[in-house]
């Protein structure tokens, strides 16, 4: 028997976080901290854990990175499916898989696109990337823990507009949202 | 006796009888709570006669709650109603009779107790009402009886 973690004490904590990423995805590039966290199961980091928490439920399949201690608690908590990379809603990576491997969505449901949440080791590192696009009043620059080709596989991505794929950066308890509609350049 | 049954003498209990039922064996080991407990509803289906086309009965309040005790064991507990703190309680003691070594006592304690309760409150319902029933085929052999 794997050893199950608690979720959210509340359903108060998921709207809650819920509400942090709506301000995430408003506010792209921000560190955004999440409210409530819970104790992860082994191989992801807390904000991940709470985002799936949040936002997986019986429709969305997950593809998890190591499928074995995480499996059963997401099934527990969310009663999520478990789907292959290329299936799933939302993927959950600490190594960033393509973004054209993921699923994309298509021209008249662009919201089947995937949200990748992909772990990294801290939000404030990395080189400074110049974010520009809607929720953001004028271009700001700001240290992006993504590397090179992730830029470039994201300028690719710009082009299939509206298809595509989201990005959550998670790291700790915080994480910063990518929207597809954000464009991504070198600083 | 299996995990099904002992949960259903369990959910039929009320708080106080099992609050009653542990006083006299040590008591349960730390916890801590995975979900719930929580109120929610489930909708209950029905099958006229046991065999027509199952159909939407109608929605039933419950409780439910699941724990994970200091060895490990997960139980879970559901009720009907809304008693928080009974689907606890049921959920922690579900945890401790998967333990092959504590089972024979909160078994011998808690469940056999409660059964034997239940089994035999559920015979003096059923003897009111057989006091009461009607026996259709004795009028049909009564008929067939006359010339």
């Amino acid at each position: 028997m794997t050893r199950l973690e608690p979720g959210f004490a509340s359903p108060l904590a998921a709207q809650a976080c819920f509400r942090a990423l709506l301000t995430a995805f408003g506010a792209p590039g921000r560190i955004v901290a999440l409210p409530h966290v819970v104790e992860p199961p082994a191989g992801l980091s807390p904000a991940a854990a709470a985002v799936l928490l949040t936002l997986a439920d019986p429709a969305t399949g997950v593809a998890l990175p190591a499928q074995a201690p995480a499996r059963d608690w997401l099934a527990f908590h969310t009663g999520a499916p478990l789907a292959a990379p290329a299936d799933a809603a939302f993927c959950v990576a600490a190594a960033r898989p393509a973004l054209a491997s993921l699923r994309q969505g298509s021209e008249e449901v662009p919201e089947d696109g995937a949200t990748l949440i992909l772990d990294v080791p801290a939000l404030d590192a990395g080189r400074r990337r110049r974010l520009a696009g809607p929720g953001l009043a004028a271009p700001v620059t700001v240290p992006l823990p993504v590397d090179g080709a992730f830029v470039a596989e994201w300028r690719a991505q710009m082009r299939r507009a509206p298809c595509g794929i989201d990005v959550l950066l998670c790291a700790g308890h915080r994480v910063i949202a990518l929207p597809r509609s954000l464009s991504i350049e070198e600083a | 006796m299996s995990r099904a049954a002992w949960l259903g003498v369990l959910a039929r209990a009320t708080c106080a009888e099992l609050a009653a039922c542990l006083a006299a064996v040590p008591p349960l080991a730390g916890f801590v709570r995975l979900r719930g407990p929580e109120i929610g509803m489930s909708m209950v289906r029905g099958r006229i006669g046991g065999g027509g086309p199952p159909f939407n009965l109608g929605e039933m309040t419950i409780a439910r709650c699941s724990i994970r005790d200091e060895a490990g064991r997960i139980g879970h507990g559901y009720a009907a109603g809304r008693d928080r703190d009974l689907v606890e309680l049921i959920a922690r003691l579900d945890a401790v009779l998967q333990d092959e070594a504590l089972h024979p006592l909160y078994h011998e304690a808690v469940v056999v107790p409660l059964a034997a309760a239940q089994t035999a409150r559920r015979a003096a319902a059923e003897a009111r009402a057989a006091a009461t029933e009607v026996r259709f085929f004795t009028l049909s052999t009564m008929r067939g009886d006359l010339p």
